[in-house]
């Protein structure tokens, strides 16, 4: 099967700093895949150039074996590290919005999550709290039925039950097709969902891997492999 | 969620719940277990590697595959037999040298047990 | 497309309505203080509701030109951009959607400033002159009908009209959204908005130069005939449809979104 994210010899810099070198990594449908690295480690900047936030780069990348455009937004579903509203839109436009614009979004599955989070309808995202602003994005994007999930640092400053929470809409929406991309830096807590992780440094991968193989060779934990790594 | 040991594979410590539960009696031969997919929610752990798990299991005997139906504890009683000694045996491996490692040797892990017994 | 814009509808209702309905209720108040010979007996209150009303009205102008810059300026590159740009649509049907919905909201401002007047020039004429309300509704009636005379008649003229107004509009959005856009590029890397601004300026002063010299100096016989607007206009026009193009282009080639 060809690997439904191809990245080839990919290159950013910002000026004179470079923070994705020669970035190569195939990724398969049926995986949930870690992307492991401490901040500044070129995680978002991979991230948003997958999602096409940014478009000046070197390199060969295939989303579904097409070049980043309409048809990767179609099938990529996307959660930034923040919540990405604006300030007018209410609960029931950010709904609508996406049943309008995306052919794979479950109302009905939104509808019932955001139920089971206690977020009302019809009032205005800004009067959310930030974690329930959070919860509220991490509904809509998981209510679509996507190829590829990519998820920046879901489980950022969350509490533990939010947490359980969160890797059990993440679990329950498991397809053996789709990718879940999920980067973090907190990776202790995480770990047990992941089948596959990539460690990234420094704009470079230094591994990519399956977990459990990798917990046998180093008779270790991934958190544990991960702060070996990257001890400053 | 279930607690695991990260630093070995999980796979391997689904495979222990699994044989634990059916060696004491949770799951009795020819109980259907979980799908993947439920247990891979009920554990928090990863789908491929609850399949692995099972894969495991099934390679070794003690669950069988009905097609299109489900996965079920195997009527091999013997197998489960085996298995149920060589657990218990490992308990009472784990508690003597933990007790030896207190400085108690065996005579007095005896009379320790015996007090148990009457009281 | 549609869908798209009927976003963008929501968004610039909301944020336009209230100002309209406070300038339309405005309009509607003012009259009747100035009616009041109480208070334009106060020496300085005539000249500060004078001077109050201008600025209501340039306030608004202001407003609208400005909101131009900002809504664009956060849909497409503050947090909100991470779903603007993420939206399965191609970037043409995005940029096309927001230029023509500013397109309308510039239209119906521009609406709402001539009905400003009218209620204006309506509560006046009922109060200081003492006309019913009927009198002056009969007199914009009139009005009216004349109006639309003139098109009748004068349709080429008329259609001109329209095509210098629409030039105008599509170039003030093509250039806001141009200027913007390429400050986030990775040719520009700092103090990107206000440097947008800055390029919106500097394109504006050189464009304005061009068609002077253009249309003055090396067509000026042009200035002779009547289509010497018409020229312009097609200009503006032209200008405005590239700057368009340039956006979507630029959006779709070298973006950079923080």
């Amino acid at each position: 099967m060809d690997s439904l994210i191809q990245i080839q010899y990919l290159n950013k810099s910002y000026g004179k700093k470079k923070v994705l070198k020669d970035v190569c990594l195939h990724l398969e449908g049926g995986k949930i895949i870690g992307l492991l690295g401490p901040n500044g480690s070129g995680k978002t900047t991979l991230i948003k150039i997958l999602n096409g936030l940014l478009k000046d780069y070197e390199g060969k990348i295939l989303i579904d074996g097409q070049n980043i455009g309409l048809h990767s937004k179609k099938i990529i579903s996307y959660l930034p590290d923040e919540p990405y509203f604006e300030n007018w839109m209410t609960t029931t436009d950010a709904l609508n919005l996406f049943c309008d614009l995306y052919d794979d979004f479950d109302l009905d599955k939104a509808l019932s999550l955001m139920d089971r989070m206690d977020i009302e309808k019809k009032i205005k995202i800004k009067e959310l709290s930030k974690g329930m602003k959070e919860k509220f994005q991490l509904a809509l994007v998981m209510s679509r039925k996507a190829k590829i999930y990519i998820l920046d640092e879901p489980i950022g400053g969350v509490d533990p039950a939010a947490r359980d929470f969160i890797l059990d809409i993440i679990l329950n929406n498991y397809d053996r097709d789709a990718i879940v991309l999920l980067s973090t830096h907190l990776i202790a807590d995480i770990e047990r969902i992941f089948d596959e992780v990539i460690f990234i440094k420094d704009g470079s991968i230094v591994l990519h891997e399956d977990t459990e193989e990798l917990r046998e060779k180093r008779q270790a934990s991934i958190d544990t492999i991960f702060r070996e790594e990257f001890r400053c | 969620m279930e607690k695991f040991d990260a630093n070995i594979p999980i796979y391997i410590q689904v495979v222990d719940i699994i044989k634990r539960e059916i060696v004491n009696g949770k799951l009795k031969p020819g109980d259907k277990i979980l799908s993947v997919r439920e247990m891979s929610i009920k554990f928090g752990v990863n789908p491929n590697t609850i399949q692995k798990a099972l894969f495991q299991l099934e390679r070794e005997g003690f669950i069988r595959t009905e097609r299109a139906v489900g996965k079920y504890v195997s009527d091999n009683e013997e197998l489960i037999e085996v298995y149920k000694k060589e657990y218990i045996h490992t308990i009472v491996l784990q508690f003597v040298q933990q007790m030896e490692s207190m400085g108690i040797d065996r005579k007095d892990i005896i009379k320790y047990l015996e007090e148990e017994n009457h009281g | 497309m549609l869908k798209l814009m009927k976003y963008e509808f929501i968004h610039s209702m909301r944020t336009f309505t209230v100002s309209y309905a406070v300038f339309l209720g405005m309009c509607f108040i003012f009259p009747f203080f100035i009616s009041q010979e109480s208070i334009l007996s106060f020496p300085f209150l005539d000249v500060f509701f004078g001077f109050g009303f201008s600025f209501l009205l340039f306030g608004i102008m202001i407003a609208l030109f400005v909101s131009l810059f900002t809504n664009y300026y956060q849909s497409m590159f503050k947090r909100p951009a991470y779903l603007t740009l993420t939206l399965p649509v191609s970037t043409t049907q995005l940029i096309l959607s927001k230029v023509l919905m500013s397109l309308i909201w510039l239209c119906i401002g521009v609406m709402v400033l001539g009905l400003g007047m009218f209620i204006l020039t309506m509560m006046i004429g009922v109060l200081e002159s003492q006309m019913t309300f009927v009198e002056v509704l009969n007199i914009f009636i009139e009005i009216l009908q004349s109006f639309g005379q003139y098109i009748f008649f004068n349709t080429p003229i008329f259609l001109k009209d329209i095509l210098s107004i629409v030039s105008v509009l599509i170039f003030l959005v093509g250039s806001i959204y141009f200027a913007l856009t390429v400050s986030h590029t990775k040719w520009l890397r700092k103090h990107r908005l206000i440097l947008g601004i800055a390029l919106y300026i500097f394109m504006n002063i050189v464009i304005e130069y061009i068609a002077s010299s253009l249309f003055d100096e090396v067509f000026s016989f042009m200035s002779i005939t009547s289509n010497h607007e018409l020229f312009i206009s097609i200009y503006y026009l032209i200008i405005g449809l590239l700057l368009i193009s340039g956006t979507i282009y630029t959006v779709d080639h070298y973006i950079e979104i923080e």
